[in-house]
């Protein structure tokens, strides 16, 4: 499974754990402005990148430009895990 | 091969946890007696209802034994574990008393001046052991003088009474988050005299606020529930009273506020501290406030951030609940209910101690927290 689709994975099992629908929801799509996680579920998400690809994320990281949609937060792991 | 120091055996001490418990649990043991460890290895760990602490090797040799045992209540200062420069090294028979990092100021501790309110006690009824009264202090001098609390505080902990023809089960020992609880809920009903009032407030005004201040600094998520919990914070700035408790027959001030963030992962309930938050800027509080409650949903808190808490806010909105009736944490005034919203208005509700607080006050508070102060977010 591709990073993104892992991240997919995750968005949408949270999405549904809050009683919300995700299939609609493209790699492009802002996740906080999607109203399909809320910000502890976003918490949660993070927390479930460290835990799954082996890093710790800084607090001045946590920024829209990093994990704002599928598609960055692909980007910032694939960086990170590089390193 | 670790180089021991000089002058073994010697004494580490039981740190104090946090300000207000003079006894801490004895946990955990890491390393077991006759086992080597260097400079900062764990060795054992101590528990309080708030937070668990580990205590590290402040030197290179051997765990030559732990004075107290396993699972019980040691005092803060006393001797908990003896190193040595060799593993069969015979542990001194009797730990020298330890310095406690307390200020020698005089006057009683104010867990100290708490339990002689509750035993009708007055500082001078007590002898000190050391410069400043202690609450060991005072429960060896209820307990050498036999003195009981009031009855009307008797069975009033949950843990010492078996009630009469229970059902047989068996004993299941409270986790620390339990104890945790059961300390906040006992104190709510016995000390504090607790009230609660409740406020309608139209969201519009901070969902955009919000929303404004997560676009200004691209945060993301939203900050909502951290600029509420700064405007009551430059709130309890304004109004001292808000951030104070009854010692005694007394109002107790607090220097600084430690705004406690309920925090929520899975089943585990946590209280984070901002400690000192009335000293920060908007934008370090939500911060500091967002990096706690990763540690807190990682259960890695230490114990500088879930102790010493003066003030408290609370959500349940996630979880579509529209009214709480929140429990007081122990020596605040004050613990805020934030709710979800419906067409755009929420109720905002608060539990207070009516010792400290009036009923006007608080709603005035609240009417006040119901809506952004942008002018003063970045005092």
């Amino acid at each position: 499974m591709t990073t993104a689709a892992r991240i997919r994975a995750k968005v949408e099992e949270l999405a549904r754990a809050m009683g919300n629908d995700p299939r609609r929801l493209t790699d492009d799509d802002i996740l906080p402005q999607s109203g399909l996680l809320d910000s502890a579920s976003i918490l949660e998400l993070i927390l479930w990148v460290e835990s799954e690809f082996g890093f710790e994320i800084d607090q001045g990281d946590l920024s829209l430009d990093n994990f704002g949609t599928i598609r960055r937060m692909t980007e910032y792991i694939s960086a990170r895990t590089r390193e | 091969m670790p180089s021991p120091v000089k002058h073994m055996p010697i004494a580490i001490p039981t740190p104090r946890v946090n300000n207000n418990d003079d006894y801490v649990r004895f946990s955990q043991i890491h390393r077991e007696p006759g086992s080597q460890v260097r400079k900062g290895d764990p060795i054992a760990e101590l528990e309080t209802d708030k937070a668990t602490v580990t205590v590290e090797a402040d030197n290179d040799g051997y765990v030559l034994g732990f004075v107290p045992p396993l699972g019980e209540m040691v005092a803060v200062g006393s001797v908990l574990a003896w190193l040595g420069s060799s593993a069969d090294e015979a542990m001194p028979e009797a730990g020298p008393e330890v310095a406690s990092s307390g200020t020698a100021s005089g006057e009683p501790s104010l867990k100290a001046a708490l339990l002689l309110a509750r035993y009708g006690l007055k500082p001078s009824d007590v002898p000190a052991t050391g410069e400043r009264l202690t609450a060991q202090d005072v429960l060896a001098h209820v307990e050498h003088r036999q003195i009981r609390l009031p009855s009307a505080e008797r069975g009033a902990t949950g843990t010492a009474e078996s009630p009469p023809d229970i059902t047989p089960g068996r004993s299941v020992p409270l986790s620390v988050v339990e104890r945790g609880m059961l300390k906040t809920v006992t104190w709510h009903r016995e000390s504090a005299v607790a009230g609660y009032v409740e406020i309608e407030y139209l969201t519009a005004d901070w969902d955009s606020h919000a929303a404004a201040f997560q676009k200004e600094h691209q945060l993301l998520m939203s900050p909502l529930l951290a600029l509420m919990a700064y405007r009551l914070v430059q709130l309890a700035r304004e109004s001292p009273r808000v951030n104070s408790t009854i010692v005694g027959s007394a109002r107790h001030e607090y220097e600084s506020i430690n705004l406690g963030f309920t925090v929520q992962s899975g089943t585990r309930l946590s209280l984070v501290s901002v400690r000192d938050a009335g000293r920060m800027n908007v934008r370090t509080f939500v911060d500091t406030l967002g990096d706690l409650m990763r540690q807190g949903m990682k259960g890695k808190l230490s114990s500088e951030n879930t102790s010493g808490i003066t003030l408290t806010f609370s959500s349940m909105a996630r979880w579509q609940v529209v009214r709480h009736v929140p429990v007081l944490p122990p020596y605040s005034s004050l613990i805020v209910a934030h709710t979800h919203a419906r067409d755009g208005v929420a109720a905002l509700g608060a539990s207070y101690d009516h010792r400290v607080l009036t009923g006007g006050e608080v709603a005035a508070l609240l009417r006040a927290l119901g809506r952004p102060d942008q002018g003063e977010q970045d005092a």
